[in-house]
C-alpha cells in the first residue's frame, strides 16, 4: 500500500534521514522503532508531505512527490501527531468533527458514531473540553479524530508517549482492533517493546538509517535493538 | 504441504525487489557500523552505505573473497558481539586458516525456515522419516538439514555418514522415507543394496534431497530408478549460511533461490562486471538478513545462470541452474571441498617430500577416491623401506587432518613428475561426470 524508497531528508547541513526504504502492505500493522532523535518523526512528516525529501513515496501506486499534504489525506492517509495535539479548548465532539473537515455533515456523524463505539469513553465526554481529558483519553481522541476522515493508512507518532503502562496497553489494544477491522497501520515508536508486541513487522532506525528489519517476534529479543538505543559503546563493552 | 512460507515464496517481482532494497540498505548500514573490514574497504573506495539508492548500485560495492574470511580469522567478520553468537561452524583445514561462520539465534531461526522451504519443495512433509547421511560436525550440511526437518515436524534420524550396511538396515527397519546425502553416496547405497541382494522394494524411500557436490541428469535418473525416489538438488555454501540458499521443487527444473534472504548476481569472472539476467557466469551472493556474519558480494566461484520463469509449482523466486563448474581450482571429492594448495601446505611440512605432486580423483565403485602421487627426495629414495613407509603414514595422516578425507598417497621416484612451465595442471579428474 505504501512504498518508500531511498528517502533522504536534510535540515540544512544535518541529514536527518539517510536512504530509508520501507513498505507497508494492505492490512499490515508495521512499527518503526528507534531512540530519541533517530529520525522517526521526520519519516512520518516526509510521508505526510510536511518536509521536503529526496527519494520516492508511493501510496496506492501513486507517487506522492508532487502531492500536497491535504491531498494526501483525501487519498487515504491520516496522521496522529506526536503528543496528541488535540485542541484543548474545544469539546471532544468538536475535535472529532474537525477530523472530517472536508467531509459532509452526514458522513462525519456516521463516522463519529462508529469511532465512539470503539472508544466509549469519548461518548461519555462529548461535551467536555478536550484539555480536561487524561493523557490516555486524549490519545484515544487523537486516534478517533484521525479515523473520521476514513483513512486507509493510519500513521501514528509515538502513541505511548507520556502514558502509563496500563494506558499504553489500552491504546495498543484499540489499535489491534482497528487492524483486525482492516485498517493498515504504520507507527513510529520509542517504546520498542510495546510496539513490537502488537505489530506484525518492525524496522529499527538508528541515526537516520535503518539497521534492521523483520517480523516483530524476531526483533523483540534482538540485541541489535539494544545497541541501536544504547549506542555502539554497548557492543564494545561486552566485546573487547 | 506445498509451501513452507507461502507468502515469501510467492511474492511478486516488485515486492521482492522492494524487500531486497530495504534489506540491502540495512545490511550495508550494519556492516559499515560493525565490521572494520567493510568500513575500511568502503572508505577506500569512497563509498558509504547511502551510495546504494537502487539495487543496481550494488555493482559499485566491493567483492568479498574467501581469502578475506581467512585474513579476518577467526571472528573478524562478525557484526555482532560474541555473546550474541549461539553457533559456530567452520570449514575443514588445519593448515592455512579455516573459514569460520557464526550464527545468532535469529540466524538459526531463519536457517531452519530456509532449509525447510527447500525440503518442503522437495516433497518432505511432517509425516516423513528423514534419514540424514551427511556428516555431522563443523560441516553445515548435517545440522542444516537436521534442524529444518525437525522444524517441519518430520522424524529425523541423524545417521551421519559411513557404515552403509547399517544405514540400509536402518532404512529397512525404521522405514526412512527421505534420504539426505551427497549424490555419490546415494549411488553407493544403491550399489550396496545390490550386493546385499536387496532392491528398492525392500526399503521405503520416497524422496532424496541431494547436494554438496555437482551432479547431472544421468546420476539423477540412476538414483531415482535404483532407489525408487524423486531426487532433487539443493545448493548452499557454509560461508553464506550453509544449505538453504536454493533448491529444486518437484518439477526439477532449476533451483529456486531464497532471494528474499540472498541477493544473487551473476558476474563475468574475468572482467568482474555484472551480467544481465539469463547469462552464464560466476554466482555472487550478498546475505540480506544474516546478523552474525553478513557478507557483501561474496564470490562463490560457482558458475551458473539466473533466470525467471513461471514454475508450475507456484514459486516466484528467481531460479539458478545447477552449477556447471568452478572459477577456481577447488575440487569436490565425496562432498568434501579440497584445494590443491592444501596439499602443497602439507608437503611443505615434510623435508622428505618435494613440492612435486599430482592429484588423481578416481571412482572406486560409486564413491570418489583421492590419490596423491608425491615425488620423494633423493635421500629418502635411497633410504630403507621401513623409513619410507613411516613417512608415508605420517603424510597420509596429516593429509587426512587437513583435507578431511583420507587420500591414498603414493611415493614416486625423484624427477618423474612433469615439471610445468606457466600454469601447472596438478589435478587429473578420472571420474567421468
Amino acid at each position: 500500500m505504501l512504498k518508500v524508497t531511498s528517502l533522504t531528508v536534510r535540515y540544512g547541513s544535518i541529514v536527518a534521514l539517510k536512504n530509508v526504504s520501507v513498505h507497508i502492505k494492505k492490512g499490515e500493522f508495521v512499527a518503526l522503532i528507534g531512540s530519541n532523535g533517530a529520525g522517526k518523526t521526520t519519516l512520518l512528516n516526509a510521508i505526510y508531505g510536511l518536509v521536503v525529501s529526496e527519494g520516492d513515496v508511493v501510496f496506492k501506486n501513486n507517487n506522492l512527490s508532487k502531492v500536497a499534504s491535504h491531498k494526501r489525506i483525501e487519498m487515504g492517509l491520516s496522521l496522529v501527531p506526536e503528543g496528541r495535539r488535540v485542541f484543548p479548548n474545544m469539546t471532544v465532539f468538536e475535535n472529532l468533527e474537525l477530523g472530517g473537515f472536508k467531509k459532509d455533515k452526514q458522513f462525519i456523524n456516521k463516522k463519529i458514531d462508529e469511532v465512539v463505539n470503539l472508544f466509549p469513553v469519548l461518548k461519555e465526554r462529548f461535551r467536555q473540553l478536550a484539555g480536561m481529558l487524561s493523557g490516555g483519553e486524549q490519545q484515544m481522541l487523537a486516534i478517533a479524530r484521525a479515523l473520521i476522515s476514513d483513512p486507509e493508512l493510519l500513521l501514528m507518532d509515538e502513541p505511548s508517549m507520556g502514558l502509563a503502562p496500563m494506558v499504553i496497553k489500552e491504546v495498543y489494544e484499540k489499535l489491534s482492533i482497528l487492524k483486525k477491522n482492516g485498517l493498515t497501520i504504520f507507527l513510529v515508536e520509542q517504546n520498542a517493546m510495546a510496539a513490537l508486541k502488537y505489530a506484525d513487522r518492525g524496522y529499527v532506525l538508528e541515526n537516520g538509517k535503518i539497521v534492521l528489519q523483520g517480523k516483530s517476534n524476531e526483533l523483540i529479543n534482538d540485541n541489535e535493538i539494544k545497541r541501536a538505543y544504547l549506542g555502539k559503546e554497548y557492543k564494545e563493552k561486552w566485546e573487547r | 504441504m506445498n509451501f513452507w512460507q507461502k507468502e515469501e515464496e510467492t511474492l511478486s517481482v516488485d515486492e521482492i525487489k522492494q524487500i531486497q532494497l530495504e534489506r540491502l540498505q540495512s545490511v550495508l548500514n550494519r556492516v559499515y557500523d560493525n565490521v572494520t573490514f567493510y568500513r575500511k574497504k568502503f572508505k577506500e573506495m569512497g563509498l558509504e552505505p547511502e551510495s546504494l539508492k537502487s539495487l543496481d548500485d550494488i555493482a559499485k560495492f566491493p567483492f568479498t573473497y574467501k581469502s578475506d574470511l581467512r585474513d579476518n580469522y577467526p571472528y573478524g567478520m562478525f557484526a555482532v558481539p560474541l555473546r550474541d553468537i549461539v553457533r559456530i561452524h567452520s570449514s575443514s583445514g588445519t593448515t592455512g586458516k579455516p573459514t569460520v561462520v557464526g550464527y545468532t539465534r535469529n540466524d538459526l531461526e531463519n536457517w531452519k525456515d530456509l532449509v525447510a522451504r527447500i525440503m518442503v519443495a522437495g516433497g518432505v512433509t511432517a509425516n516423513d522419516i528423514v534419514h540424514i547421511a551427511f556428516t555431522y560436525g563443523l560441516f553445515t550440511g548435517g545440522f542444516g538439514l537436521h534442524y529444518a526437518a525437525e522444524h517441519i515436524g518430520a522424524s529425523v534420524i541423524p545417521v551421519s555418514s559411513g557404515n552403509t550396511k547399517r544405514q540400509i538396515m536402518i532404512m529397512q527397519d525404521y522405514r526412512s522415507s527421505v534420504l539426505v546425502c551427497t549424490p555419490s553416496y546415494a549411488l553407493h547405497i544403491a550399489e550396496t543394496l545390490d550386493k546385499l541382494n536387496l532392491t528398492k522394494n525392500d526399503i521405503h524411500l520416497k524422496y532424496a534431497l541431494l547436494g554438496s557436490e555437482p551432479w547431472g541428469e544421468k546420476i539423477r535418473e540412476e538414483v531415482e530408478r535404483r532407489l525408487g525416489v524423486i531426487a532433487t538438488d539443493n545448493y548452499g555454501l557454509s560461508e553464506v549460511m550453509g544449505p538453504g540458499v536454493s533448491g529444486e521443487c518437484l518439477f526439477k527444473n532449476g533451483l529456486h533461490v531464497n532471494e528474499d534472504h540472498f541477493y544473487v548476481e551473476i558476474i563475468d569472472p574475468e572482467t568482474c562486471e555484472p551480467l544481465p539476467e539469463g547469462e552464464k557466469g560466476e554466482l555472487v551472493i550478498t546475505t540480506l538478513t544474516r546478523e552474525a556474519m553478513p557478507l557483501i558480494r561474496y564470490r562463490t566461484r560457482d558458475i551458473t545462470r539466473l533466470y525467471r520463469d513461471k514454475c508450475p509449482c507456484g514459486r516466484t523466486l528467481i531460479k539458478m541452474e545447477k552449477p556447471s563448474g568452478r572459477t577456481d581450482d577447488m575440487i569436490i571429492v565425496n562432498g568434501v571441498n579440497i584445494f590443491p594448495s592444501q596439499v602443497e601446505e602439507v608437503l611443505k611440512e615434510f623435508d622428505q617430500a618435494t613440492p612435486h605432486y599430482m592429484i588423481f580423483i578416481k571412482k572406486k565403485g560409486r564413491l570418489d577416491m583421492l590419490e596423491i602421487d608425491i615425488e620423494m627426495t633423493e635421500a629418502l629414495f635411497f633410504d630403507e623401506m621401513k623409513k619410507q613407509k613411516a613417512i608415508l603414514e605420517q603424510i597420509t595422516e596429516r593429509m587426512f587432518n587437513v583435507l578431511g578425507i583420507k587420500p591414498a598417497i603414493k611415493f614416486v621416484e625423484p624427477k618423474t613428475i612433469e615439471r610445468f612451465e606457466g600454469k601447472a595442471k596438478r589435478v587429473i579428474d578420472l571420474r567421468n561426470v
